[in-house]
C-alpha cells in the first residue's frame, strides 16, 4: 500500500469510526415507537469526567484528573453509557491491555455528567470494535478476565461493520457481555442494521470527533468551509484565474471556532456542554494543520506568534486529491507525519 | 419593396404586460420577423436595477417601464473583420404576475443581436440573473401539451442539436451533435433517449396536414423562438418554465446551514426512479462526471461503494455534500453557504453530463 492509499484507509477509518459512534449512540435516542429522535436523551464525546479518591491514582502511581470517553449517553432514568470506539486496535497485543485498562478506568463512580448531580445510579461500559478485531479482542478479553481485566459494572464488546444490500448500513452485534437496556441487548445479540441513510444529516455536519482527524481530511475542510467561505465573501470577489492566488487573511483561532461550532461532535452537545466538555477539535491540531499549510506554500504566517496565516487561495480540481498527495510526499514517524512531530499525546 | 416598417411601430408603441404577446403575434403575422423569449429568474424582484447596467461593453438604458414590462435599449460593441462596430437593439422583460422573481426577457432583434449582446449580457449578470433548463422529460410533454391544444396534425423537427452522454472507458463525456432527421416528435425522443442524451434546441414545424404554421424553436434553456403561433408558444413553452423557475427558485433558496438558526442542513434529492446505482461502476460514471463541473472542486471522500462528495463552487463558495448510499438517489446536502444559482448549477450539471432525475426535498427516513 503506499503513501497516498495509506492516508485514503486512515480517512476511512476516521469516518467509519465516527459513524460508528453516531450510530450506536443513537440507538438509546431513537424511540422506537414515536420513530423520532428524544430530546431528553443527552450525548456527548469527550467529556473530562472526575475520577472518585479510589482511582485517582493510575496503576503507574500518577494523578488521573479526568477521563474522556469516546462515548457518553446519559438516560432520562439517571443511568448512564460510557465507551471506546476502535476501528483498528495495535497488531501487538501487547498494547491491548492498555486499551482495557483505559476502559476500567470508566468503571468507577465517575464525576461530571452532564445533570445536575454530575453523578448517575449506574452506567454502563461498551468497546465498540470493527468486526476484524472484535474476535481476537473479544478471546483476549476473556482469558485476562479476572487476571488483570475486571469490570464491576456491565461491561460489553460490540461489533460493527459497515456492509451493502441494495443500501449502505452499519451492523451493530454484541460479541460478549450486553447492555444493561434489555431490549437493546437482545437486538444487538441478534445484530442491528442501521442504514447509513438514516444518519445522513449528522454525517454531513459532524465530521470531526475526539480523536486527531487525517491531516488531508482536516486540511480539506478547512480550505472548503473556512478559506473558501471567507475568500468568496470578501466585497469584490471574483473567481481567481487558473493559476491566479487571492490572499485571504485567517486566524487559527478562526478556524478552530468555524469547525468547532460548525462541524464537530459539539453540534450534537452543545445545548448541555459546560466546563468540562472541551473544544473537541484541539488547538494543536488546527496549529498542525496551519502549519502544513505554510510547509506546502499554500500560506505563511502574518506573524511571529503564529496566531494569523495568510492562506494563498486557489483553485483546485480536488482539494483533498492535492493535500493527499503533499502529506503523502511527508516522511512518517510512527502513525503521524514527521511534519508533525509535537503531536500532544492524545486518542487515536 | 416593404411599405411600411412594422417593427419600428411597434418599438414606438409604449406596451403593457397584459397585451404584449398577443402584440407580438400580430407584428409576427404582419412582418416576416421571429420573437425570442427568455425566461429567467432574478434574485431581485424588480426592474429598474436593469437600467444603466454595463457589463463589458455592453450598456443598458431603460426606455420605459409600465405595468410589470419594461423596454430597453441595448448598446454594444463587437469586432467584425477586424473593425470595431457599435451597434444597438431593444428588448423588453416582463415580470411575471404572481411570480415577482420571474421574468421574461423578449427580442424582435436580429439573431446577431442576440448572440452577439442580449444573451451574453443576460449571462453576464450571473448569478443575479439565472437561467433554466427544462429537463427532457417536461420539453416532450410541453411539446405533446403545444401539439394536442394548438390541434396541430404534427411537428416535423427541422433542426435538432442534441448532446449525448457517452462513455469512453470509465470515463464520461459529452458529446455535441447538430443533426436535421425531420423526424416526428416520437421518433426523436425515442432516439435521444436509446442514445442516453438530451435536445440543446429543437426546431420544428407546427403543421396542419401538409401546410405549415409556423417554425418554432424550444431550447434546454426554455428559450423559445418563434416566427408565429407566439402566443401558443407562450402559453405552452414559457409559462410552465416560468413556473419551474419559481418553483426552483423556492425549493433552492434558504438552504444554506448558516441561513438557518441551528445551522442544521436541509438537504435535496435526486431521486432517479430506477435503480440507478444498482452497479457499483455507476459510482464511477457519477464521479467522472461530476468531475466535469466547471469552476468547482470535487474531492471523494469515499467511492466504493457508497460515494461521498465535498464539491466547492469557487464561482461563489457555495459548498455541498453529495450521497448516494442507496440504490436509486442522489443526495445534495448543502453546506455553510449554497446560493441558488450554485444549487442550480449543480443540479443542472449533474442532468447534463450524467442523468436526468426527479428533484425532490429531502425526507428523514424516521419520517
Amino acid at each position: 500500500m503506499n503513501a497516498e492509499q495509506e492516508l485514503r484507509n486512515e480517512i476511512d477509518n476516521y469516518n467509519d469510526s465516527l459513524f460508528a459512534i453516531i450510530g450506536f449512540m443513537n440507538f438509546y435516542r431513537f424511540d422506537d415507537t414515536s420513530r423520532k429522535m428524544r430530546e431528553d436523551v443527552l450525548l456527548f464525546q469527550g467529556r473530562r469526567l472526575t475520577p472518585s479518591v479510589a482511582k485517582s491514582t493510575n496503576a503507574k502511581g500518577e494523578t488521573v484528573e479526568y477521563v474522556t470517553p469516546d462515548l457518553g449517553v446519559l438516560l432520562p432514568s439517571g443511568k448512564g453509557v460510557l465507551g471506546e470506539v476502535k476501528k483498528s486496535f495495535p497488531r501487538d497485543s501487547g498494547h491491548w491491555m492498555d486499551d482495557f485498562e483505559q476502559l476500567m478506568a470508566y468503571d468507577d463512580d465517575l464525576t461530571g455528567w452532564p445533570n445536575e448531580s454530575e453523578k448517575v445510579s449506574s452506567h454502563d461500559i461498551v468497546l465498540l470494535l470493527h468486526e476484524t478485531r472484535a474476535v481476537a479482542i473479544r478471546k483476549f478479553y476473556e482469558q485476562k478476565m479476572g487476571k488483570g481485566i475486571r469490570f464491576t459494572r456491565p461491561f460489553s464488546i460490540v461489533e460493527f461493520h459497515r456492509s451493502s444490500e441494495g443500501q449502505e448500513y452499519f451492523f451493530f452485534r454484541s460479541v460478549t457481555g450486553s447492555v444493561s437496556e434489555t431490549t437493546l441487548a437482545n437486538r444487538l445479540e441478534l445484530g442491528i442494521s442501521v442504514p447509513m441513510t438514516m444518519y445522513l444529516l449528522e454525517y454531513s455536519t459532524v465530521k470531526l470527533y475526539d480523536a486527531e482527524p487525517p491531516m488531508p481530511y482536516l486540511l480539506e475542510m478547512i480550505w472548503t468551509h473556512v478559506v473558501a467561505f471567507k475568500v468568496t465573501n470578501t466585497s469584490g470577489y471574483k473567481m481567481p484565474n487558473k493559476k491566479q492566488k487571492l490572499n485571504v487573511e485567517v486566524s487559527v483561532a478562526e478556524i478552530s471556532e468555524r469547525l468547532e461550532t460548525l462541524f464537530s461532535f459539539h453540534v450534537l452537545q452543545h445545548r448541555h456542554a459546560n466546563d468540562r466538555q472541551p473544544k473537541v477539535l484541539k488547538d494543536t491540531w488546527v496549529q498542525r494543520a496551519c502549519d502544513a499549510l505554510v510547509k506546502f506554500s499554500d500560506g505563511e504566517w502574518a506573524d511571529a506568534t503564529k496566531t494569523k496565516l495568510i492562506v494563498k487561495f486557489t483553485k483546485r480540481d480536488d482539494i483533498l486529491e492535492h493535500f493527499v498527495k503533499l502529506c503523502a510526499e511527508e516522511p512518517r514517524r510512527d502513525d503521524q507525519m514527521e511534519l508533525f512531530k509535537e503531536r500532544e499525546s492524545g486518542k487515536r | 419593396m416593404k411599405t411600411f416598417d412594422y417593427l419600428a411601430a411597434f418599438y414606438r408603441q409604449e406596451h403593457n404586460s397584459r397585451e404584449f404577446v398577443g402584440q407580438v403575434d400580430s407584428l409576427l403575422a404582419a412582418e416576416e420577423a421571429s420573437v425570442r423569449a427568455i425566461p429567467f429568474g432574478c434574485e431581485k424582484a424588480s426592474l429598474d436595477w436593469l437600467d444603466g447596467k454595463v457589463c463589458g461593453d455592453k450598456k443598458v438604458t431603460l426606455l420605459y417601464c409600465k405595468d410589470h414590462l419594461a423596454a430597453f435599449r441595448l448598446d454594444y460593441n463587437f469586432t467584425e473583420n477586424g473593425q470595431e462596430k457599435s451597434e444597438t437593439g431593444r428588448f423588453f422583460v416582463m415580470q411575471q404576475a404572481d411570480l415577482p422573481n420571474v421574468f421574461v426577457a423578449f427580442s424582435l432583434e436580429s439573431a446577431q443581436f442576440f448572440r452577439r449582446a442580449l444573451q451574453p449580457f443576460l449571462l453576464s449578470l450571473y448569478p443575479t440573473v439565472m437561467m433554466t433548463f427544462v429537463s427532457h422529460r417536461k420539453m416532450k410533454r410541453m411539446l405533446d401539451t403545444f401539439k394536442t391544444e394548438g390541434t396541430f396534425s404534427d411537428l416535423i423537427i427541422t433542426r435538432a442539436s442534441q448532446r449525448l452522454r457517452y462513455q469512453e472507458g470509465n470515463q464520461k463525456r459529452i458529446m455535441p451533435m447538430v443533426s436535421w432527421p425531420e423526424m416526428t416528435l416520437d421518433e426523436a425522443f425515442q432516439w435521444i433517449q436509446e442514445h442516453n442524451g438530451w435536445f440543446q434546441s429543437l426546431e420544428f414545424e407546427a403543421m396542419s396536414r401538409d401546410r405549415k404554421l409556423g417554425t418554432i424553436v424550444l431550447t434546454r434553456q426554455g428559450i423559445v423562438r418563434a416566427d408565429a403561433l407566439f402566443s401558443r408558444a407562450y402559453q405552452t413553452f414559457i409559462v410552465p418554465t416560468c413556473k419551474t423557475i419559481d418553483a426552483n427558485l423556492k425549493l433552492f433558496s434558504h438552504r444554506a446551514r448558516l441561513e438557518r438558526p441551528d445551522a442544521s442542513a436541509l438537504p435535496l434529492v435526486i431521486d432517479f426512479e430506477a435503480d440507478q446505482f444498482q452497479d457499483v461502476q455507476e459510482n464511477r460514471r457519477l464521479i467522472q462526471a461530476m468531475r466535469l463541473l466547471k469552476s468547482a472542486s470535487v474531492s471523494v471522500l469515499h467511492g466504493n461503494p457508497y460515494v461521498h462528495l465535498s464539491v466547492l463552487d469557487y464561482i461563489d463558495g457555495s459548498a455541498f455534500d453529495l450521497w448516494v448510499l442507496d440504490h436509486r438517489q442522489l443526495v445534495i446536502v448543502p453546506q455553510l453557504k449554497a446560493s441558488i444559482a450554485a444549487i442550480k448549477r449543480l443540479i443542472n450539471h449533474i442532468f447534463d453530463d450524467y442523468a436526468e432525475g426527479r428533484l425532490l426535498d429531502y425526507k428523514h427516513p424516521q419520517s
